[in-house]
């Protein structure tokens, strides 16, 4: 009796244990890195995310407030900076060390990209070779590797050169952590961009993907870096002879919320709706800061109130453009000088007007009862860059924009083209001057017929290009950064960074953490710095 | 601990039991009368049972001791009698005055502890055990029950993670011995494993077992190793009926060490921070540096005190029923609980309601079956955005119009926090159910088997609305988010329990144990914008213009174990115990599932030796040795696995695709089990008959292949992953005592101390070297060998840099008068990134005291409690987010006395628009404090005048919580963290009814 209930009890003891398969793990919402690595579509869908991850440069929740992209714009002879974060290390060159947390953001967001492109073309070998879909996603991948490499460079100029994907296997691997020459880099980045030109359209359905177009104009750009005139020539001839591009209207360039019009190469592609932001599932919604970063207070002002057409409430009010760059245009002839900028605002609000004022007078600094008129100014009625006030979409006092942010237009790859002719053929050719009167011309100016010079290109691009992202590494390229910003930088009293900036920042310090991860002894951080 | 077979000792202290004596005569030749008086070491013992050996004739007791009784006058022998007593006989002999003291019996008062997957007497212990009985837990308004175990028990450290109503703490026990892995310890609720104690109504549980060592761990091994809580609830008892009634109301507030910028301070410290940051270095016109809200509030002294508008008072009130009652057959417990904590906060709170029935049945002579059921709901109500934002907006910003409206912009572009909370909610609602089914049959004598089943259930949905007036949810006409999660627990258990006393002198108890577990969790988030109105809140979802991607996670875990233990006691004397468990777990690498943890442990009864009979005032002394290891599996699913995440992309304003990356952490397909092995050595003592008594331990933890996410070089495209490396130790000394200076029946008085210190180190990290063969720190996740796991890293403060000091020759040359001067650490005469320095945040030492005293009916309880050393950084000194500790006159903060070429302060440095270089150098504080933790005073009525009223017992009572604390941490106090939820402090009146 007994016996037969020992048995019963050792029997249910061990009822369960017959389930090998119960510590097998079992993934259900979520794919796995195979998909991703062994068939084309995996790799397609890889890079479709490599654009949402991209767009976080702009703005991510580790830069709520678009630092890193705004202190790329800062620190050059055509701004004038207020305050705000990068304002001391950016603009007026102090404190600027290893240790700021941009300069992290900045590095992380590149190897991050080149990481996943590095999966994507290392998935070449495992799906057939001939497929169109793996091809695409083959050829949008190395532009990305490609830009980010290109970004990295130039910002930092010592930097690492990673081309294998990393798994689980290789990650313990021993690393030598050195600076790369910048020879292998730019090897790497023309290899990249040709396998773009040979196998991408000049159009893709979906606006805002890499185009043959972006290749040929990053290869252009790279082309300049290198000198290599010839090059530059014939990227930028083909783009204009062979792409579809062309230019716009000048209220047309930043005219809506969705940029994706034919002088447009690349944008970045910003919406309310669900795709078009960074989106954290929390319910709030994350547009990027540019069109609050730019704009004064000038609603601050007695007498007037904020409203969309004169650029809304709820600024940032950090970067302006400086005296240099406005004296730059013909007043009377380049349109532009209006296009891209507000000057004055004029009085809108009857419940505060002033005694003596009417509404729709200019508001003068002159009008306000204040002892600091250059700080007053500043903060609340300095010329404005309107170039990302996204007028459209964004209501008044949102503090958050959904406008697409153009990174490459067909303005900058004629600018190329007259550099690159002037510096083959000194100036006197008859294709630099054709290609700088494109953007001279369309903004209402008469025909340049002289010569075209270094500072010509220069000024030229600041009138089109300014507080686009490309002016800090013009100069560094032109080897005119510390030059320009010792003469130009700033304006009245805000001009820290004319006699702070030296020789070494032409280069940004190595993020401190990846220093601390490599070694000092492996890698140290650019002299100069800290 | 303390299922008690019988009334302990000290609970005669408190239960007046007035017995009458009633004489019975019983006439016979030969008697004589005996009188007398009994005692124990006490005083006067009443209602002792005096009865004539073999006779029906007794009596008992008066009083004040005294018995007469009248036997015969030879022969006869009297037996006194009394609950928890050595029943003594003596002999009359003739005597007319027999006076007894009667002694204590060491066996019957030997308390029942739970060690898991069943009890052994306390005295049979091996492990390192810590009892809490729930008397010592109820005293503090709370429905954390972490927070009612502070202070209870040596080894034990509790931080507050979260004073909002409703909210948790952190329990660690012996220290952090995982980097990454939780450190959370596992709660055992009457035998069912849960992850989450606070739903469980503190009045339900009977008593609190905290499991230190790896020999008393070990038995639940794969998830043990920060330690094991063992949670038994109340059951009923056979022939009882007791109705408990508990309620409390309670008032809550702040207390905070610091002051605020006042209106014209705040003004001043702008005005200071535009003077320095402009370009001439005179003050700047306050035209330019307040705008015009600003400057009219400053000019009519039109100043808002942020603080009162955004905390006020707040009230907790709590009732609680429960009914015990049973047979022989039949015992069942059952209550409703149901508390509300409104919140200091508006828009915040807490609501909780509680069930629970405990069921024991017997089936048939060998078969009992019970069932336990929790449920519970409760509702969490979070205020929109953080804190301490409202706190330190800036005094001179309004919150109101002329006109009394709120208003939603305020002063220096700033959304009002006010404005904003009242037009959004964020609710969070729960709803809990633990069902737990169990069968007990006694196949042979001594031949035991359980089946041990439980299912828990928690469903979670938070719905948060921002209406079309929030500063949010304007922009896109109101924004609803729904969430809902579940989480599905299934447990079976086959326990078998062989138990034998050969002869007095071998003692055998075998436990085997086999059980499979699997624990499921979904998500489902759908968002959606564009309302028409705002009428519906987030039940409008389905109207929205915009439904944004729908989220769904789903994961599972799963976990195999098997357990054996064997306990031997020879001669009552020596106490051995083994055991093994193997454990598999799911979230492992296919090739690491499974992990081996043994354990042995050793218990002398120093006492029961025959030489130690001349000590009598040593009434206990047991040695235990132990030896053993535990795992932590403390791992999110799939983190072996490569799965990756999915992002949805618009291109252009109509081409939606979803594309898939793996996340910045990279996988680890060979992830294994994190192994804690640890020696503790515990001296348990008594002396004067328990009189005074405690525990002294020490022990030494070594936890190997840690879990932890080691930081890659972000030049590899990820940023992490998760592995296995390291070694940490912790190592600790902790001591129990509790002592009587005063004992007697109408007046008691007890002190119990716990203290406990403990030093964790990390003793190895990835192995690498650096070129002099020293092992690397890892100087990006800050763990550094021979220091501790929680540190932080940073620059030294050593002062201002003064008008007049000789800057441009210092180790900081661009330095101005008025920066922050760092310490040249490593003395190069600059300042480079190796001039970090260390600092530990974890207390050195934590001690508490708890101070009861009784005098008749008035009950006195004061708790003390201390922690000292560690550091913690102080955010809203230095973040600007938080608060304006950076000094740029943006936001309110803690008031400094900041540098002026005026004030050369050598504190705080000079206000500028921008955050100061270094200013996270000043924000490391000492966070040692000491604390009044709770004062309480109750009387209960005397039981002769209630048992009119049909009351067993009642007590009024009223307490105070965190009324005292003393700090160098600036905060509302050092618990909460600067940046959190206020800690409270709080009085609290209520009353006990027992029928």
């Amino acid at each position: 009796m007994s016996k037969t209930k020992i048995l019963f009890s050792i029997a249910c003891f061990f009822l369960l244990t017959g389930c090998s398969d119960f510590l097998d793990e079992k993934v259900y919402t979520q794919i796995t890195t195979d998909y991703l690595i062994n068939s084309p579509e995996g790799m397609s869908q890889a890079v479709v995310a490599m654009y949402n991850r991209d767009r976080e440069l702009i703005r991510s929740q580790a830069d709520p407030n678009s630092v890193v992209w705004t202190s790329m714009i800062r620190g050059t002879d055509l701004n004038v900076s207020r305050a705000g974060d990068g304002h001391d290390e950016f603009s007026n060159y102090e404190k600027l060390d290893g240790s700021l947390k941009w300069l992290q953001i900045f590095w992380k967001h590149h190897y991050y990209i080149i990481g996943c492109a590095n999966q994507v073309i290392e998935s070449e070998k495992n799906v057939d070779p001939n497929s169109p879909i793996a091809k695409q996603a083959l050829a949008e991948a190395r532009c990305f590797r490609a830009h980010a490499y290109y970004h990295l460079l130039h910002r930092f100029d010592r930097i690492l050169l990673v081309t294998k994907a990393t798994t689980p296997d290789n990650i313990d691997d021993k690393v030598e952590y050195k600076p790369a020459a910048p020879a292998e880099i730019y090897k790497l980045i023309n290899e990249d961009l040709d396998y773009a030109i040979n196998n991408l359209n000049w159009t893709s359905s979906d606006p805002g993907r890499f185009t043959q177009g972006f290749a040929r104009h990053l290869k252009a750009k790279t082309a300049m870096w290198l000198k290599d005139w010839d090059e530059a020539i014939k990227q930028v001839d083909f783009i204009i002879e062979k792409g579809p591009y062309g230019l716009v209207g000048l209220n047309e360039i930043f005219g809506g919320t969705n940029l994706n019009h034919k002088e447009v190469i690349l944008s970045s592609q910003w919406s309310r709706s669900p795709g078009g932001n960074n989106d954290q599932g929390d319910g709030k919604m994350y547009g990027h800061r540019m069109g609050i970063y730019f704009i004064p207070r000038y609603y601050d002002v007695p007498g007037m109130q904020a409203t969309i057409e004169d650029g809304g409430g709820n600024k940032f009010a950090r970067v302006y453009p400086n005296e240099y760059l406005l004296s730059l245009y013909d007043q009377n002839k380049d349109q532009r000088y209006n296009a891209f900028y507000k000057h004055y605002w004029r009085y809108n609000n009857p419940k505060t007007l002033p005694k003596d004022k009417a509404i729709g007078d200019i508001v003068y600094l002159d009008d306000v009862a204040t002892n600091n008129k250059e700080e007053y100014y500043l903060s609340n009625l300095h010329p404005a860059c309107m170039k990302f006030w996204d007028k459209w979409n964004q209501s008044v006092n949102e503090n958050l924009s959904y406008q697409d942010i153009i990174i490459y237009r067909l303005a900058e790859t004629y600018l190329i083209g007259a550099e690159a002719y002037m510096r083959k053929y000194n100036g006197d050719h008859k294709k630099a001057k054709e290609y700088y009167n494109k953007t001279w011309m369309r903004a209402g100016n008469n025909e340049f017929k002289g010569t075209i010079t270094e500072d010509l290109i220069l000024d030229e691009h600041a009138r089109e290009l300014a507080f686009e992202n490309d002016r800090w590494l013009i100069l560094k390229r032109m080897g005119k950064l510390v030059e320009r910003v010792q003469l130009h930088t700033g304006e009245g009293t805000y001009i820290k960074g004319r006699t702070n900036i030296k020789p070494f920042h032409v280069r940004w310090p190595i993020p401190q953490t990846e220093i601390d991860y490599m070694g000092k002894e492996n890698f140290p951080q650019n002299d100069g710095y800290n | 601990m303390i299922l008690k077979q019988v009334k302990q000792n000290s609970k005669r202290l408190c239960v007046s039991l007035f017995a009458f004596s009633v004489s019975v005569m019983i006439a016979m030749a030969q008697s004589i009368q005996v009188k007398g008086n009994v005692s124990d070491e006490l005083g006067t013992l009443p209602g002792v049972n005096v009865q004539v050996k073999g006779t029906s004739s007794g009596t008992s007791t008066d009083a004040a001791g005294n018995y007469s009784i009248t036997v015969a006058k030879n022969g006869a022998v009297l037996v006194f009698s009394y609950v928890g007593c050595i029943t003594q006989e003596v002999a009359v002999n003739g005597k007319t005055t027999i006076n007894v003291t009667m002694k204590g019996d060491q066996q019957i008062l030997d308390e029942v502890v739970v060690v898991g997957y069943g009890v052994v007497k306390k005295s049979d212990v091996t492990g390192s055990v810590a009892s809490v009985s729930a008397d010592a837990m109820n005293v503090v308004p709370t429905t954390d029950i972490n927070e009612m175990l502070r202070g209870q028990a040596a080894g034990i450290q509790v931080s507050s993670s979260s004073s909002r109503p409703g909210g948790s703490s952190e329990i660690l026990i012996r220290g952090r011995s995982s980097l990454k892995g939780s450190n959370a310890p596992l709660y055992i609720l009457d035998g069912v494993p849960v992850d989450n104690i606070d739903d469980v109504n503190s009045i339900d549980i009977k008593s609190v077992e905290v499991l230190k060592d790896a020999s008393a761990q070990s038995i639940y091994g794969a998830r043990a190793a920060n330690g094991v809580i063992l949670v038994t609830t109340r059951r009923g008892e056979a022939g009882k009926v007791v109705v408990d009634l508990n309620t409390y109301y309670s008032t809550q507030w702040v207390q905070r060490n610091f002051d605020y910028y006042n209106g014209e301070e705040f003004a001043q410290l702008r005005r200071e921070a535009y003077r320095t940051s402009s370009s001439n270095g005179q003050y700047v016109d306050d035209s330019v540096v307040f705008n015009p809200a600003m400057l009219k509030a400053l000019n009519e002294q039109n100043f808002t005190d942020w603080e009162n508008l955004m905390i006020g008072n707040s009230a907790i009130q709590k009732y609680d029923l429960s009914v015990r009652a049973g047979t022989e057959k039949t015992k069942f417990a059952t209550s409703f609980g149901y508390y509300n904590n409104a919140g200091m906060v508006p828009t915040s709170g807490y609501e909780r309601f509680t069930y629970r029935l405990n069921v024991d049945q017997k089936i048939y002579k060998t078969l009992t079956m019970g069932v336990n059921l929790l449920y519970a709901k409760n509702n969490q109500s979070l205020e929109n955005d953080n804190f301490y934002k409202m706190v330190t907006m800036d005094p001179l910003s309004q919150a109101y119009d002329e006109e009394g409206n709120m208003l939603s912009l305020t002063g220096d572009q700033v959304y009002s926090p006010l404005y904003d909370i009242h037009n959004s909610y964020n609710k969070v609602d729960t709803k809990r159910m633990l069902l737990n089914v169990y069968l007990d049959w006694e196949i042979i004598k001594g031949l035991k088997y359980r089946l041990n089943t439980s299912i828990n259930n928690r469903d979670y949905e938070r719905t948060q609305y921002l209406n079309s007036k929030h500063s949010v949810g304007k922009n896109s006409q109101g924004e609803a988010t729904l969430e809902n999660r579940t989480n599905e627990e299934f447990l079976i258990e086959n326990i078998l329990n062989y138990s034998k006393e050969f002869n007095p002198n071998h003692n055998i108890d075998v436990t085997l144990m086999q059980s499979a577990n699997r624990i499921d969790n979904a998500k489902n988030v759908t968002a959606g914008s564009g309302f028409n109105n705002d009428l519906l809140g987030h039940n409008a979802i389905s109207s929205a213009k915009i439904i944004k991607t729908p989220q769904r996670t789903q994961s599972r875990r799963t976990l195999l174990s098997y357990m054996g233990r064997v306990r031997y006691t020879l001669m009552d004397k020596y106490v051995l115990t083994a055991s093994m468990r193997i454990d598999g777990s799911s979230v492992f690498g296919a090739n690491n599932k499974y992990g081996y943890f043994p354990s042995a442990a050793l218990a002398w009864k120093i006492d029961k030796e025959q030489f130690m009979a001349n000590f009598k005032d040593l009434s206990t002394l047991k040695l235990r040795l132990s030896y053993g290891s535990v795992g932590n599996q403390g791992l999110d699913p799939y983190q072996s696995l490569g799965v990756v995440n999915s992002y949805g992309m618009l291109f252009g304003e109509n081409n939606y695709m979803t594309g898939y990356l793996p996340s910045s952490q990279l996988y680890n397909p060979n992830l294994k089990w994190e192994t804690s092995t640890s020696t503790n050595v515990g001296l348990d003592f008594g002396f004067f008959n328990e009189r005074i008594s405690g525990t002294v331990e020490y022990y030494n933890t070594i936890t190997k292949d840690l879990l932890m996410t080691r930081a890659l070089n972000e030049s590899s495209g990820y940023s992490s992953q998760m592995v296995n490396m390291g070694k940490v130790r912790n190592r600790g000394v902790e001591v129990s005592l509790t002592g009587y200076p005063i004992r007697t029946r109408d007046f008691s008085w007890a002190i119990t101390v716990n203290w406990s210190k403990n030093k964790n180190e990390i003793l190895a990290l990835n192995g690498e070297v650096d070129a002099k063969g020293n092992p690397k720190d890892n100087l990006v996740d800050k763990w550094f060998i021979g220091k501790p796991i929680s540190v932080y890293y940073d620059y030294q403060f050593d002062g201002i840099w003064q008008t007049g000091d000789d800057i441009a020759n210092s180790h900081m040359p661009s330095a101005k008068p008025g920066d922050i001067k760092l310490k040249d650490v490593i003395d190069d005469g600059e300042i480079t990134p190796d001039d970090r320095v260390v600092i530990a945040r974890d207390p050195s030492w934590i001690g508490s005291l708890s101070n009861t005293v009784k005098y008749k009916g008035i009950d006195l309880g004061i708790d003390l409690y201390m922690t000292h050393g560690g550091k913690r950084e102080n955010r809203t000194l230095h973040f600007y987010d938080y608060g304006g500790g950076s000094i740029e006159g943006k936001m309110n903060g803690i008031k400094q006395d900041y540098w002026l070429p005026e004030n050369p302060s050598n504190t705080y440095p000079r206000p500028s628009r921008t955050t100061p270089k270094y200013l996270s150098s000043l924000a490391y504080q000492d966070a040692s404090y000491f604390r009044i933790r709770n004062i309480i005073l109750g009387y209960t009525l005397p039981n002769t005048l209630t048992k009119k009223f049909y009351v067993e017992k009642l007590r009024v009572y009223t307490s105070l919580n965190n009324i005292y604390t003393k700090t160098k941490f600036l905060s509302y106090g050092p618990e909460a963290g600067s940046n959190g939820y206020p800690e409270p402090v709080s009085f609290t009146a209520g009353l006990n009814v027992t029928f």
